[in-house]
């Protein structure tokens, strides 16, 4: 009964993994290049909200702190604006400059630049000591033939595990979608057919930003503690839930996120919490060797990821 | 006349692909282009759909569409069907066709394809399936099939009998002529000279970026100079 309780526990945690991996995993998908500026968003959503609900919004608009689910939804949205404009200089920008469409070492190295910025803008302003982030409730749950499940938990397992399904369907089904994977395969062909690449490109900046924030948002709820480096951790294990799965593809990166978060929580009831990145990265490891593609990948990555 | 080019010239850095060449396509006319590797003959017709930067003037359906976008242009119906047919191997057969399509929004796009699968029956029997399985023969009807589903007035092939076996050049070259009685313009760049002088009522010779010879395809067919350049002897 403790095992299942353990394993329940780690799928709701797996569920934030999720989205962050997800967010990786399409980037990569699409795009063809690793976005480091994800952990920072993550991170930005949540200090946004923490200070939003803390202090209210600047220059007398209000006047002190604002309802924290109100500061959630505007932290999300500040997210989504800062991923808009990482993808004005990283990936618009310098790729107009520089030239070829598949080059995918310069948006790497400046979303780097963009992670940096975005990093220490917050520490300059909120410092980088843990803060608490004001959730009126705590350890509400539901009891259920004997487990606890709590409820923030559950309802972040849910709502990730929807968003990934709303968008896998909306890749595979709609006129967006098919767009969408026309320039994941080849951005050449998809000008050539008149696709507007570069007016398509933030849209998968929004989902991206829009991922990152609600995860965040979640994992505040859950945590309430947030610091100016929650999102190395969560996207480290989101990365490596990502590479379990197989990169590039969105279900594999549900798979993996879902894994990571099981094993995090086993890890921790069976050997303590020092062992969590043992196991994570062990399990890696062992993925690498037996299945270098990953759980869910494809020998040649950029072709059928949806 | 549809198509009007006026001392078009692209350049890549240093190098001159085209060099300042003059076209014009009438309306309901097939012309070709023939030329051999590196004649900047694919060079020509990505700057057309303005895919690639160029200088000069090019006129479509007497509209001055030089600096529209390549979006614009498909929209206006100027499409092309590339080289090496570039199908989305991704897809399945049927958001192949559909993405051909993606710039249009009237109620005629099933009709549309229903007609494309009439044409090439192998795709129907295959519209559900990843265009990865098809043979080059059939992805090169696809490639036709999704340029027609963007409605062209001029439609612009890009080699399209490379690679593929004389049967399906035929049956191919078949449905250029088909398309070309009911009334569309084309444009073809080939190195299949024979062939493409066969359907064409004119033709363009290209050497190193440069028109050096223009002409009634038929009257071309038998000038010794592209005989023995283009034709061979048989």
């Amino acid at each position: 009964m403790i095992l299942i309780q353990q394993i329940i526990s780690g799928l709701m945690l797996g569920g934030i993994y999720v989205m962050v991996a997800v967010a990786f995993t399409l980037v990569i998908g699409m795009l063809n290049f690793l976005n480091f500026t994800i952990p920072p968003l993550f991170m930005l959503s949540a200090m946004m909200s923490w200070a939003l609900a803390k202090y209210g919004l600047p220059f007398g608009i209000t006047d002190g702190p604002i309802n924290w689910l109100v500061a959630i939804f505007i932290g999300i949205l500040i997210t989504i604006v800062a991923s808009l404009i990482v993808e004005r200089f990283t990936y618009r920008y310098l790729k107009n400059r520089y030239g070829d469409a598949t080059e995918h070492a310069i948006p790497l190295v400046s979303s780097i630049g963009f992670l940096l910025i975005f990093t220490n803008i917050i520490i300059i302003y909120f410092g980088s000591e843990p803060v608490k982030f004001p959730v009126p409730f705590e350890n509400v749950s539901l009891k259920f033939f004997g487990l606890v499940l709590g409820i923030p938990q559950l309802a972040s397992l849910i709502i990730s595990v929807s968003i990934v399904w709303f968008l896998s369907y909306m890749l595979k089904t709609t006129k967006i979608g098919r767009v969408l994977r026309s320039i994941a395969e080849n951005p050449d062909t998809a000008l050539i057919l008149g696709v507007k690449v570069f007016a398509i490109v933030p849209v998968i900046f929004l989902i991206v930003g829009l991922l990152c924030g609600v995860a965040s948002a979640l994992f505040t709820i859950n945590y309430t503690e947030v610091s100016a480096f929650i999102g190395d951790e969560v996207a480290a294990k989101a990365i490596a839930g990502m590479v379990i799965g197989g990169l590039g593809n969105i279900w594999g990166a549900v798979a993996g996120g879902l894994l990571v978060g099981v094993l995090e929580v086993l890890s921790i009831h069976f050997f303590g919490a020092d062992t969590v990145k043992i196991s994570v990265w062990g399990a890696l490891l062992v993925i690498l060797i037996i299945k270098p593609q990953g759980i869910f990948g494809h020998v040649k990555i950029g072709k059928e990821k949806f | 006349m549809i198509l009007s080019v006026e001392k078009l010239l692209v350049k890549y850095g240093t190098n001159i692909a085209v060099d300042q060449i003059d076209i014009q396509v009438d309306k309901g006319e097939v012309v070709c282009i023939l030329g051999a590797n590196g004649a900047g003959k694919s060079s020509l017709l990505r700057a057309l759909l303005g895919h690639t930067k160029s200088s000069g003037i090019v006129k479509f359906k007497d509209n001055d569409v030089s600096s529209h976008s390549a979006t614009q242009r498909v929209r206006d119906g100027l499409v092309l069907v590339p080289e090496g047919r570039k199908i989305l191997t991704s897809l399945s057969v049927e958001e192949n066709l559909l993405m051909g399509a993606h710039l249009r929004y009237d109620k005629d796009i099933y009709t549309d394809i229903k007609k494309v699968y009439e044409m090439f029956p192998n795709l129907s029997t295959r519209s559900f399936m990843s265009a990865s399985v098809l043979s080059g023969g059939e992805q090169q009807m696809l490639a036709v099939g999704r340029a027609l589903l963007a409605k062209p007035s001029l439609l612009m092939l890009d080699e399209p009998s490379l690679g593929l076996s004389p049967l399906i050049v035929e049956e191919l070259f078949g449905v250029i002529q088909t398309l070309n009685r009911e009334g569309m313009s084309i444009l073809i760049v080939e190195q299949n000279a024979r062939k493409a002088l066969q359907v064409s009522n004119r033709a363009y010779v290209m050497e190193l970026g440069k028109i050096v010879q223009k002409g009634i395809s038929k009257d071309l067919m038998s000038d010794e100079k592209i005989v023995s350049a283009y034709l061979g002897s048989e």
